[in-house]
């Protein structure tokens, strides 16, 4: 879906700006499916791509009462981080199978694989990326020399993004018993996290640049590692607190329904 | 030698006391039975001997070890929640299956054989959602049977049975205790109780009170 919205996108943008063919070669398209310039599916409904594949895995365990059996045998930290790890596993294989797709789609869509020959140190051939002696950027200059090699990186970026997104169903399954409220709690955080930032004044900060900014070669690798990061780190400590909220969660459970006998 | 011993066992929640220091023993060969009115704590205490929950004075043991709620449960403790914990979407030898590979120590055809003791059809390729309520039941008891309990916590476990179920539960409970596992059970079903227990504890105001099981009769 991002995929086909993005190359409509991108031939839409082609007809309107009449930009030169050599624009739109294989590894151009491919990176502009996810950019925010000719399609913003990528970046605004990623947080609802990362939770759907696995972020009801807890809950689901939790309203079933599944995971007593299983606490039973292996323990309550590490059946919360298992779960956590699972999660995000399954996250990092559908999100590299999509954005792996999208590669695979633009090779076969495009059939250009040849790179422009770069006419001065000061134009780049492609709107919106620079050379890499003007944009010290990590690793920029690998699209020019090796952008097959280069291709691989906006995967590992993308992965990145969709399993820190992603991972905050696992906080969410700590404090809410239904299951859409968790699958719709990173896009909440995702766009509270948007707003926050504006308010601040950090306009290029903001998650909705930073999903794809990479992409769009307006930001580097580094930034967009830091930036992502801490919110996976902060869902795998917050695992780490699972166990007692886990306990109250159900004490407060079972004595309701002991109640209610 | 106690198989489970509780002493002192303090439980509150928000300055609510569920549990005043609640002792219990039981040996090998016990079915102790734990009655008492509805919300009196009976299913919190259960959760404690299992290590769900964590309790904020005492100390629990099983099988001589301190249960830690964070920690795995050692090895021969079975459990029969009510209802069972159990996957909706797999099949119930599915479900034994998802639950005997954390251990890794059971193999399909032993784990067919269990489903076949507690009445169910290993081959019956419906998933548990159509399961019937005793058929979940039984599919629990199974899961409590696993790896061969010294030490099985019950609760409830004649909610949602027929007949032949509670039949067959009773006859499974004297076969666990003559081969000397020790059964806590946790009932509000007086005559049930009386009938499989050797011990009858009554909980009353968070605390446990040894009961004449004549009286119950």
């Amino acid at each position: 879906m991002i995929t086909v919205s993005g190359y409509i996108g991108i031939q839409l943008g082609n007809l309107s700006f009449k930009t030169a063919p050599h624009e739109f070669n294989s590894w151009y398209v491919y990176l502009q499916v996810f950019g925010m310039n000719f399609n913003s599916i990528w970046g605004v409904m990623v947080p609802l791509f990362a939770a759907l594949p696995f972020g009801d895995t807890l809950i689901y365990d939790l309203n079933h009462g599944f995971e007593v059996p299983l606490i039973m045998r292996c323990g309550m930290k590490r059946y919360f981080f298992t779960k956590w790890l699972a999660n995000i596993i399954v996250i990092a294989c559908v999100s590299c199978a999509v954005l792996s797709c999208s590669l695979i789609m633009a090779l076969l869509w495009r059939r250009d694989i040849k790179m422009p020959t770069i006419m001065s140190a000061t134009d780049s051939p492609f709107s919106g990326v620079y050379l890499s002696s003007y944009q010290p950027h990590v690793l920029n200059g690998l699209f020019w020399t090796h952008p097959a090699v280069y291709s691989l990186i906006p995967i590992v970026i993308g992965v990145l993004v969709c399993i820190s997104i992603g991972s905050i169903t696992m906080v969410a399954s700590l404090f809410s018993k239904k299951r859409y409220l968790i699958l719709a709690a990173p896009f909440i955080f995702y766009m509270l996290f948007n707003v926050a930032v504006q308010v601040i004044g950090l306009y290029l900060w903001v998650p909705f640049v930073m999903s794809a900014g990479f992409l769009e070669f307006q930001y580097s690798i580094l930034p967009t590692i830091f930036y992502w990061s801490p919110i996976l780190l902060f869902s795998w400590i917050a695992t780490h607190f699972g166990p007692n909220r886990y306990r109250e969660f159900k004490l407060a459970l079972s004595n309701s329904s002991d109640s209610n006998d | 030698m106690w198989v489970v011993e509780l002493s002192g066992v303090h439980k509150s929640i928000k300055e609510n006391d569920i549990l005043k220091g609640v002792s219990l023993q039981a040996s090998t060969s016990e079915v102790v039975g734990i009655i008492g009115t509805n919300g009196s704590g009976k299913t919190t205490l259960l959760r404690i001997i299992c290590g769900l929950t964590s309790v904020n004075k005492g100390v629990v043991r099983v099988l001589g070890q301190t249960i830690v709620s964070t920690s795995a449960l050692p090895q021969g403790i079975g459990v029969v929640f009510d209802p069972p914990g159990l996957l909706a979407d797999l099949t119930g030898l599915q479900n034994l299956i998802v639950i005997a590979k954390v251990r890794n120590i059971m193999t399909t055809i032993e784990l067919q054989q269990l489903i076949m003791k507690v009445g169910l059809n290993p081959e019956d390729k419906r998933k548990v959602s159509k399961y019937s309520q005793g058929m979940k039941k039984r599919l629990g008891l199974a899961i409590a049977m696993m790896e061969n309990p010294r030490v099985v916590l019950m609760d409830e476990p004649t909610n949602g049975l027929d007949k032949k179920g509670i039949s067959a539960l009773r006859d499974w409970i004297s076969e666990l205790k003559s081969s000397g596992t020790c059964i806590v059970i946790v009932s509000h079903y007086l005559e049930e109780m009386a009938a499989v227990c050797d011990t009858i504890y009554t909980m009353d105001d968070g605390r446990l009170i040894q009961t004449p099981i004549q009286s119950l009769v």
